[in-house]
């Protein structure tokens, strides 16, 4: 799963952008907040 | 014997103007995390995130001050979310009574569980120019699932000025859509 970060600088103007792989324990919270959903869904 | 001159610190303005420190608002589309930098002497500042969406699994937003990640947040208010057991669409709000320092973020929005619900929050925090508490103040909503919203006051007890706001993903998932505007006064 890839994550995006920005961060925009108010006085330059700039922007910076991220990309990364979450970590195992971000992942993790994703596939939970996935399962709850799916099973409220069902509900 | 000679005079001694002591400075005086001129008053704070009467009168606080507000303006829009990042120009047209920046989009969080696509994003996990969105930190707003170079905020410099903002005493007040009042942040709207509007219409943000989630991708499809739900997605609720936190707010750090100044990349802070230490326990130096609180938060005392309601929040409510849908019920799914409930299957009447309608929000239990339950008091959230976060003590102050006990807390690496404050909540201010986005709701778990749900598809493409549309959220829209309100921030205020007062105090980003000084040594002291900052204080901030939550107010959010959703278009669906009524009764799903959180309201309430926190607190940020770093002693920095605030030079940057972050807001990001509690379960680190890229937004689907939503811009935030950031508005300052010193």
């Amino acid at each position: 799963m890839k994550i995006t970060e920005k961060e925009f600088n108010i006085q330059t103007g700039q922007e910076t952008i991220t990309e990364r792989d979450a970590t195992p324990e971000e992942e993790a919270l994703f596939l939970e907040a996935e399962a709850a959903r799916a099973a409220a869904q069902t509900e | 014997m000679g005079l001694t001159t002591i400075p005086v610190p001129a008053p704070p303005s009467p009168t606080k103007s507000f303006s829009l420190l990042n120009a047209g608002g920046t989009s969080i589309a696509g994003l996990s995390t969105l930190t707003i930098s170079g905020i410099s002497n903002m005493d007040d500042i009042y942040i709207l995130v509007n219409s943000l969406q989630s991708t499809p699994t739900g997605n609720a937003l936190g707010l750090r001050i100044n990349a802070d990640t230490t326990n130096k947040y609180g938060f005392a208010g309601m929040a409510s979310y849908y019920q799914p057991a409930q299957n009447d669409n309608s929000g239990i709000p339950s008091l959230r009574n976060q003590a102050p320092n006990s807390i690496s973020y404050i909540e201010v929005g986005g709701a778990n569980y749900f598809t493409y619900t549309t959220w829209t929050s309100s921030i205020r925090i007062s105090g980003g120019a000084t040594s002291g508490v900052k204080m901030v103040q939550v107010i959010g909503g959703t278009n669906q699932y009524r009764g799903t919203a959180i309201t309430g006051m926190g607190q940020y007890t770093g002693t920095s000025t605030i030079s940057s706001i972050t807001l990001f993903s509690l379960i680190t998932d890229n937004y689907a859509s939503g811009t935030v505007y950031v508005y300052g006064a010193n």
